[in-house]
């Protein structure tokens, strides 16, 4: 097969400026040996202290029974984006086109980034250093990292609204309050996950679409900040539930869009505050890390590093 | 909502918490909000209810349940209880509900006029008696046989109606035909183990994974259940992980999930596996299976293998076929719908030899829950059809479920073909590039709003009901069938709706599941939960004795040899077969690994021209010492691939047109409103 100029120009939209983590702790990968080693650690840390939370569960309030995390496996993962489309389908939103995402008007409250690893922690070399980042090296591990917005206990976009529209509530979340929101941007840029969304425009839904809307969440309109909220509308309605019965929330009762449909039942979610729960179990496993955890955001989303195998004479 | 006043809005308010329901199928904003005078059984407002069917996106047949708010459903999960995907779905699945809402929909039926060449709005009753005239009047002067219908693989009910109303009106001619067959699969198990069959893939036992370029994350045969499976064995548990090697000339999104990529080039595949199998046979590890197989794999040799696949050194293919033969359970997967052309028997073939010298026919991949379809037209009947069409031997075509003017190769002139055809009629709910050729169109439910039923294993049969009232002046399929061969007096089932004649065809399904119950407790539990599944038992496999007469020639590229580059041709994540284009959702989702091909479908770049990102350098694999990926780029010339050939047929990816509502901004139809500028400075 040949190929020939047409003359014709194409414009290719990509939504992720780097697949390249330079170095920073986005997406880690780690080997088998150093992936059993530390998790024979962090067994034995829980069997010691059973009942220890994880240091995300302080950010909520003192006399909360709740603190919502979640816990993405990455060596689960198989960046099928079942999970964005799930959100996009509960949380109303709109999808922008091609055209606007080329500007930059790119609308998504979980997408999925792709980062080629060169370097994997090594177990037989020394434990937890990284090497192997030869960028001439033609051998990479593939992560697929679902990103959304971390729930931080320490948020960065919160301090900068003039407005008070984001804040953060007594269960720990980050809130976006749509109708007090003015647009400064501010928040989307102080975030370090550019997790957080703007509404450039009205979205008109012709019909039938607008069918399909759910009516628990806002449409929102133009010019307010938007951003994913751990599905607060199924958490409320899963304390409504409970309420009703004269009981808390238990583990395994409230899953967002995304955990719910992950076919490779990477995502978990639950609350950090009770020390047998899932989430919680995963956030003090031995590949537990936090994204660009450096900066001291305190998220709630708890990542598992990637496991890579290699042939047997590592 | 602008034109309504304060006062207006306050009065609403007032009543809006019982009367929200209305609006479901109205057009116009409503103006008077009334609560409901008999509230429907089981709607309350405010609450979901949920209601079991099945996805029909793709033939994975994964079961779902939808979540219904005020008569209109809203979301779609997974079944927890469903056999195939647990609660789990894919995102074509979850974008499914922009088919059923999707505004490009065919409204009513429509008939293109004689003088005009467009479409016009005509009513049921007429498209039906028109439809049932024409048929009667072939029938009446014997010549039914020129009345061809169309329709996909699935499995169900629908499929033994087609059989039964083909049969009445006397035609033999109904050619199944799906875009992604899985035809090479089971011809190469008939050669190989005597067996037609799709067998289960048990990827959740297997410690080591071997796969040949199928895409079995994506869009192979049951993706949601084998991302399931795959993430029960590969991802990191109690200190234990699998490992996953890919071989192949493209790192899909399927194989970005391996520990380790085996860059072969794109013919390769078979002779790395038949290669594999000589070594596994060769140094014994194959024990008594090993002598039947013995000359077939002889003269594949490493050494040989090594050098035209694009691999080297040769001891990298010795080290693959160690490894498989000493992992406690090894699975190799075919190329699937990565290939098609002439050499894709061939080297599914040489991967069943792989698995079957492993000895891992029984153990990780098991004959007995097959997968159900219908086999597929291959490109001989297809063109033979295609033909006849042209010599105009084809009166009537029926086109259900499929889209063959997009989908079969250009090369067939399948488009040209059926404008020849006196009367084309097609069912489809979208104006698709088959439908648009038509004369007659008799738009179907979408799944969502039909009852039906679908088998996608042995075993598994799901059953579907409607979630919604019909959207739009559509109609089942098998109504309009029924109604025509009552139309020509040909009498199946006469008077009958098709609710009804499903649910007396339930009746066998009950024999086969829960003999000797009541049928209607039966039924009742059928369509709450969403079927009925059983499990299904093993088949026992041997070697069949005929394989020993298959010859595996030399694998070959079609076209000029002397450029260095080759067409893939895969399928889409998204899109599937390009069914999915106009489900906005889908459009940022998906494949991640090629991102341009992220909105709108255009045929993204095979590995034959992806640039090297990745330079082949030193290479040294930093966490295995002395091994290498190897990538093929640039040392010998390719050709392109048998695409358009005999055996397969070239596939297309993506719609060549993304639907009307789609353009521009809103994928999901979500158009800027009037007088906003239509771009801000970037």
């Amino acid at each position: 097969m040949g190929l020939a100029a047409t003359g014709r120009r194409v414009e290719l939209v990509s939504l992720q400026g780097s697949h390249d983590d330079h170095d920073r702790e986005i997406a880690e990968v780690i080997s088998l040996d150093v992936a059993a080693e530390a998790e024979e650690h962090a067994r034995e840390e829980m069997e010691l202290h059973p009942e220890a939370l994880v240091h995300a569960s302080e950010d909520a309030d003192p006399k909360s029974p709740y603190r919502w995390g979640m816990a993405v496996d990455l060596s689960s993962c198989t960046g099928c984006s079942a999970c964005v489309t799930a959100c996009y389908a509960e949380n109303n939103i709109p999808v922008v086109g091609e055209e606007f995402c080329s500007q930059g008007r790119e609308m998504a409250w979980l997408r999925i980034g792709t980062y080629y690893e060169h370097a994997i922690e090594e177990g037989a070399n020394g434990h937890g250093d990284t090497h192997g980042d030869d960028p001439g090296s033609d051998s990479f591990h593939v992560v697929h990292l679902p990103m959304m917005c971390q729930q931080c206990g320490n948020a960065p976009c919160e301090p900068v609204c003039p407005v008070y529209a984001t804040y953060h509530n007594p269960e720990g979340l980050n809130v976006q309050i749509y109708n007090r929101c003015v647009g400064t941007r501010y928040c989307s840029n102080n975030c370090p996950y550019k997790a957080r969304r703007f509404e450039w425009f009205d979205y008109e839904f012709p019909f039938p679409l607008n069918l399909q809307l759910n009516p628990d969440v806002t449409v929102r309109e133009k010019g307010v900040m938007e951003k994913c909220t751990f599905c607060v509308q199924r958490v409320a309605a899963a304390k409504n539930t409970a309420a009703y019965e004269y009981r808390a929330v238990v583990d395994g009762e409230v899953t967002p869009a995304c955990a719910q449909t992950c076919p490779a039942e990477a995502i978990v979610f639950g609350n950090l505050r009770d020390p047998n729960s899932r989430v919680s179990q995963w956030a003090k496993s031995g590949r537990s890390y936090h994204v660009l955890g450096e900066l001291n955001t305190r998220p709630a989303i708890t990542y598992l590093k990637e496991v890579a195998r290699g042939t047997e004479e590592t | 909502m602008s034109d309504i006043k304060r006062r207006d809005f306050l009065k609403i308010l007032g009543l809006s918490g019982a009367g929200t329901g209305l609006v479901g199928c109205a057009q116009e904003p409503a103006q008077k909000l009334i609560p409901y005078l008999v509230q429907p059984e089981e709607i309350i407002p405010g609450h979901p209810t949920h209601y079991a069917s099945a996805c029909r996106e793709c033939p994975a047949g994964c079961g779902v349940v939808a979540k219904v708010r005020e008569g209109r459903p809203i979301k779609v999960e997974g079944n927890p209880d469903h056999p195939v995907n647990a609660g789990r779905l894919c995102a074509r699945g979850q974008a499914s509900l922009q088919g059923l809402y999707n505004p490009d929909r065919i409204q009513s039926p429509m008939l293109r006029s004689e003088a005009s060449g467009e479409f016009e709005a005509i009513s049921w009753s007429e498209a039906e008696g028109m439809l049932a005239e024409r048929i009667g009047a072939l029938r009446a002067s014997g010549r039914s046989d020129r009345v061809y219908l169309f329709s996909d693989g699935a499995v169900g009910t629908l499929d033994g109606l087609f059989d039964a109303w083909m049969d009445a009106i006397g035609s033999p001619n109904r050619v199944t035909y799906d875009s992604f067959d899985l035809e090479p699969l089971r011809e190469a198990n008939r050669l190989t183990l005597g067996l037609a069959e799709i067998p289960r893939y048990e990827l959740d036992q297997a410690d080591l994974i071997v796969s040949f370029g199928a895409g079995f994350l994506e869009t192979w045969i049951s993706p949601v259940q084998y991302a399931r499976l795959f993430s029960r064995s590969q991802s990191f548990r109690d200190g234990q992980k699998g490992r996953f090697i890919h071989i192949g000339p493209r790192l899909s999104m399927t194989g970005s999930n391996s520990d380790e990529w085996v860059a072969a080039r794109p013919e390769g595949a078979m002779l790395v596996a038949l290669a594999m199998t000589r070594v596994l046979v060769a140094e014994g590890r194959a024990g008594s299976r090993g002598a039947a197989i013995r000359p077939l794999v002889e003269p594949f040799t490493p050494e040989r293998v090594a050098e035209s696949v694009g691999i080297a050194p040769a001891e990298e293919i010795t080290r693959l076929a160690h490894e498989f033969a000493e992992s406690p359970a090894s699975l190799a997967l075919p190329p699937g719908t990565e290939m098609t052309g002439r050499n894709a028997t061939a080297t599914h073939a040489a991967v069943t030899l792989l698995n079957y010298a492993a000895g891992n026919i029984g153990r990780t991949v098991r004959f007995g829950p097959n997968v159900e379809r219908r086999r597929s037209a291959g490109m001989d009947r297809l063109t033979e059809v295609a033909d006849t069409m042209r010599a105009g031997g084809v009166e009537i075509a029926l086109i259900h479920g499929c889209d063959p003017v997009f989908t079969l190769a250009a090369g067939l002139g399948f488009a040209e073909a059926l404008d020849q055809v006196d009367l084309v009629v097609s069912f489809a709910s979208y104006m698709d590039e088959t439908a648009a050729r038509a004369d007659l169109i008799l738009p179907d439910h979408t799944p969502l709003e039909s009852w039906g039923d679908h088998v996608p294993e042995a075993g598994v049969r799901t059953l579907m009901q409607p979630t919604i009232n019909p959207l739009f002046d559509t109609k089942h399929s098998g109504d309009v069938l029924l109604a025509v061969a009552t139309g020509i007096g040909a009498g199946i089932a006469p008077g009958t709706a098709w609710p009804d004649f499903l649910r007396d065809a339930w009746r066998a399904v009950q024999l086969e599941h829960e003999p000797g119950g009541n049928f209607e407790d039966f039924w009742r539990e059928a369509v709450s939960r969403g079927g009925a599944w059983r499990a299904v038992g093993s088949q026992p496999v041997t070697l069949n004795t005929a394989v020993a007469g298959v010859v595996f020639d030399e694998p070959s590229l079609d076209g000029d040899a002397s450029t260095p580059y080759a067409l893939l041709a895969y399928p889409s994540p998204n899109f599937y077969d390009g069914r999915g284009a106009n489900r906005g959702g889908k459009a940022r989702s998906g494949d991640r690994r090629h991102r341009r091909g992220e909105f709108a479908a255009w045929p993204t770049r095979g590995a034959g021209l992806r640039a090297p990102r990745y330079p082949p350098g030193r290479g040294g694999h930093p966490h295995r010492p002395g091994a290498r990926k190897l990538r093929p780029l640039g040392r010998e010339p390719w050709s392109e691939p048998a695409g358009v050939a005999a055996g397969g047929g070239g596939r297309g990816v993506g719609r060549r047109r993304v639907a009307d509502h789609q353009r521009g901004p809103g994928g999901n139809g979500a158009p800027r409103r009037a007088g906003q500028p239509a771009g801000l400075p970037r």
